[in-house]
């Protein structure tokens, strides 16, 4: 802008006002604050114009102003204009919402939907008056904007006064393009909650907790993404919920979160790590403490329990960290003692509806509430008998006493258990898994997820544990066609009853066992009659059954092989077909007869262990250039020069290439089989005596020897390994399809009364799950606009299809 | 302001004790970029002293961001404060479009039962 002077204009720039972003004033791996409303307005201009400035000391003084030139004559002199007093502008106060990125945009709305608009810059350096929001929906911060708007001084009563905050002007990054530092407009936030509205209960320092609230960083997994002190307070809700029964963990143990750490664990697949993370897990379980808490809703435990929370602070024990105490301690956690009537008011004050899913002031007075008094969870819990440990095996607790009676019967009988009681495999499977796609021998609506089914030990499905061994027969044909099975455990000759046996007590000398095969088109064969001296069988599946165990039916497909699959190696596609096909065999380890046919001749499929790491090593090494298996290369591009360093690594030494070079390469140190360099040719009419090389194609074989090996440089060659059974461009083989043993389903029992009549819905409901929890968004029940774990609705109807409302099975 | 190419940023400089007000679009002559450097000089022509206030228009309103500058014979102010700055953006880069953290995926485990 330009100011007029007697002398003419001035230019003068003034301070740039910047796009702003918000982030936490603490250095975390990401500290950028997503989902921030900021309801913000400029300060009200002054009443009245500042004074000139006074010089600067040792500056010389400021002339003394002209006198005023004498009026005019004139009959009557006009009143001088006096300059308009500035007027007090009433603040507008605004709602921004920062972005992924921390960007704060101006929150508008278009056809009653929320857009994120214009980012309207700020001035560095200059203050604001702001209010920080933490909420899952704009409403709070479009209210507070329009209570300020429509009356300040009564705002501000209700909502405290804004806070006075200048925005700064920092170096976020460099441009990697022109190497310019990025400067921006930051506004940073301690993180400490009364800085934020609303205020959450004190029971959690005050913060208001809810899934993907600001401080939780993009990615969700890694723990030091999250501010601290929002990390510890939903850890210690994770830790209350558990505490009072609603799943907050994983299979292994379900009242407990999984430690971040957990994902450096390769061994331990399907831990889910969410400690300190609000996920959907402990979105629902809050959100099934407050309907529970809010109608009243509650148990009584009884006796005595390994404490896990702190007195006063319920701070996490070390004992809450340890799986063990969370599996010998779980049969405490039974009970069927109701509230008394005057302990009925299970929330300090009545939690209202419109929070579901916030843990915010009265949700959170309720927690400490219920663990004050020792109430948990009025449904179902989740059991596991204390020998269990180190098992990811935790059962419904209708089940659990099916269970100890199995082991009664069995002991009773005589069977061989473990030492420490009966063991099973698994029981309770995570809701996180298998929820899009069933896993292998998995089905999405699955009895496991509800606690009511349970999978017998044994070793890599298809043996007997030793410790508890099982064997296993193929029952006879089915009216319904399905393949089952009638599972024998074993009982030493002396330990077995003869007199009084009731109906669903069998011994037998022999059994016909089922050996398994993945490669037979039949899953196997049944096997001529099994002995075990000094011992006897006895029917394991009689005594489940008359428990109400019922054993289910193999599934229809998956356990058999379907054939082969045969084809040429007429490009990448197919050798890398070939390639994982290959492992996939070798890695099922069922199929003890298998073959492949390469070039018309018959492999046993254990046989080709090398040959198969040949090949995976040559497609590893040259993916990028399509490996057929030869591949061609021009060394002198890019993409040449780098297959021919990744064909130079260490770890390729040893093959031998087939080489084939478009023209006229003498070899190189490690080559053999070209030509030897000739005289170069002189032509009488070539005056300048340039050496005419001879012409191609030569060929010859390089082995591979690190840096050491030589390639043409000049010309396109191509190359083919020598694989230890001969493999080439065109070659045709034949890879079986195995079957895989987990769809056979031998081991699995389900508890009847615990399912049968119900929906899949009803019976997670039993354990603290909720529809909004289950359901994704083609169920149609977000709340704040997120939805739960991803299930579909169906009712299991051919229009529906499979979802949580059909029937469970 | 924001990259939005639908939406050319509109400036105006209001004067709060007179009668000067002056708006500027993106794409005006008086609007100027630097080069590629990141901010767009607002131009504004033969400012009188006084105070005013600085809107920006988005969303059908006008929302002020500043209000109280001062203008003088000697300069711009804010408060007792200078508020020049001869700034151009040379030095200044582009904030990076996605600066979220890596993200971290899970295998999915094969337990292999029902």
């Amino acid at each position: 802008m330009s100011s007029d002077k007697s002398t003419g204009s001035i230019p003068v720039q003034v301070t740039p006002a910047m796009r702003t972003r918000v982030r936490c004033a603490a250095d975390h791996a990401d500290p950028w604050l997503r989902g921030l409303y900021l309801v913000w307005a400029a300060l009200p201009v002054p009443k009245k114009a500042p004074e000139p400035t006074p010089p600067a000391p040792g500056a010389a003084p400021a002339p003394p102003p002209a006198p005023p030139a004498a009026p005019p004559p004139a009959p009557e002199p006009a009143e001088p204009e006096k300059p308009k007093e500035p007027e007090f502008e009433k603040q507008v106060f605004a709602v921004k919402r920062s972005n992924e990125m921390g960007d704060l945009l101006e929150l508008w709305t278009e056809d009653g939907a929320s857009k994120p608009g214009k980012a309207i810059p700020l001035f560095p350096g200059v203050e604001y008056d702001m209010y920080f929001v933490r909420y899952p929906s704009e409403t709070y911060a479009v209210q507070l904007a329009n209570a300020l708007n429509s009356n300040f001084a009564k705002g501000i009563e209700t909502y405290g006064k804004p806070k006075r905050i200048a925005p700064e002007r920092v170096v976020t990054g460099v441009d990697k393009k022109t190497k310019a530092t990025i400067e921006e407009s930051v506004i940073k936030v301690d993180h400490k909650p009364e800085l934020f509205l609303p205020q959450g209960s004190t029971f959690y320092k005050g913060w208001l907790l809810f899934r993907d609230m600001p401080g939780t960083g993009a990615n969700q997994v890694i723990g030091n993404i999250q501010c601290p002190p929002l990390r510890d307070e939903v850890r210690r809700l994770q830790f209350h919920l558990g505490r009072l029964r609603y799943i907050v963990g994983s299979h292994y143990h379900p009242y407990s979160p999984e430690p971040a750490e957990s994902i450096h664990r390769e061994a331990d697949d399907g831990r889910y790590p969410n400690e300190g993370l609000f996920d959907v897990v402990l979105w629902n379980a809050v959100l099934r403490f407050q309907r529970d808490a809010r109608t009243g809703n509650a148990l009584k435990l009884t006796g005595a329990r390994v404490p896990t929370l702190a007195a006063g602070t319920f701070d996490p024990l070390p004992a809450a960290l340890d799986p063990k105490v969370e599996i010998t301690d779980s049969l405490h956690y039974l009970t069927t003692a109701a509230l008394d009537a005057k302990a009925k008011e299970t929330a300090p004050s009545a939690i209202p509806a419109a929070v579901d899913t916030l843990v915010e002031k009265e949700t959170g007075d309720a927690v400490k509430k219920w663990l004050e008094n020792e109430w948990r969870f009025p449904g179902k819990i989740l059991v596991a008998k204390p020998n269990w440990v180190d098992w990811k095996a935790w059962v419904h607790e209708d089940v659990y006493a099916a269970v100890l009676d199995l082991e009664r019967e069995l002991n009773t009988y005589g069977a061989i258990v473990a030492p420490g009681g009966l063991l099973i495999n698994n029981g309770f499977r995570d809701t996180r898994m298998s929820v899009y796609n069933a896993l292998s021998g998995q089905a999405i609506y699955s009895i496991h997820k509800s606690g009511f089914a349970i999978d017998m030990i044994m070793d890599a499905y298809v043996r007997p544990y030793a410790q508890q061994p099982l064997y296993f027969e193929k029952a006879p044909p089915q009216p319904d066609g399905a393949v089952r099975w009638t599972v024998w455990c074993v009982v030493p000759d002396a330990k077995v009853i003869t007199e009084d046996l009731p109906d669903h007590i069998e011994y037998a000398d022999t059994i016909r066992p089922w050996k398994y095969d993945s490669g037979s088109p039949d899953g196997g064969s049944t096997q001529p009659p099994l002995v075990l001296p000094g011992q006897k069988f006895l029917n394991f599946t009689k005594i489940c059954n008359s428990l109400q165990l019922k054993n289910i039916a193999a599934h229809s497909t998956g356990w058999q092989s379907v054939g082969f699959e045969e084809f040429w190696l007429m490009g990448a596609q197919e050798f890398q077909n070939f390639v994982n096909l290959l492992q996939a065999a070798l890695a099922n380890g069922n199929s003890p007869h298998s073959k492949v046919t390469i070039n018309g001749a018959n492999y046993e499929l254990q046989s080709l262990r090398g040959f198969a790491g040949e090949v995976k090593k040559w497609l590893d090494a040259t993916a990028p250039s399509s490996p057929a298996p030869v591949i061609g290369l021009q060394p002198w591009t890019k993409e040449g020069g780098k297959q021919i360093e990744r064909l130079r690594a260490k770890d390729m030494t040893g093959f031998v290439l087939n080489t084939y070079v478009e023209g006229y390469w003498t070899g190189g140190r490690t080559s053999d089989g070209f030509p030897p360099p000739e005289d170069p040719i002189m032509t009488p009419a070539d005056p300048f005596g340039f050496c005419e090389e001879p012409p191609g194609p030569t060929e010859g074989t390089i082995e591979l020897m690190g840096k050491e090996t030589d390639f043409p440089d000049r010309h396109m060659f191509t190359v083919t390994p020598d694989f230890s059974i001969f493999l080439e461009y065109g070659s045709k083989v034949a890879v079986p399809l195995l079957g895989h043993p987990a769809h056979m389903e031998w081991w699995h029992f389900q508890y009847t009364p615990g399912y049968e009549g119900k929906r899949w819905v009803d019976i997670l409901e039993e354990i603290g799950w909720t529809e909004e929890g289950l359901l994704g968004k083609a169920g149609n029940k977000p709340i704040f606009g997120l939805y739960g774990m991803g299930y579909k609705p169906g009712d299991g109807s051919k229009k529906q299809g499979q979802g949580i409302y059909m029937r469970a099975t | 302001m924001d990259g939005n190419p639908f939406q050319r940023d509109l400036v105006r400089l209001r004067q709060l004790d007179g009668g000067y007000e002056s708006q500027l679009m993106e794409g005006d002559p008086d609007v100027r970029r630097d080069g590629k450097n990141p901010l767009n000089f607002f131009h504004f022509q033969q400012v009188p002293p006084g105070l005013y206030a600085i809107d920006v228009y988005a969303q059908d309103t006008w929302r002020t961001i500043l209000s109280g500058l001062t203008v003088k014979t000697a300069g711009a102010y804010y408060g007792n404060d200078s508020f020049e700055d001869p700034d151009n953006g040379e030095t200044m880069g582009v904030p990076l479009e996605s600066p979220a953290a890596p993200h971290f995926e899970e295998g999915t485990p094969d337990l292999g039962q029902c």
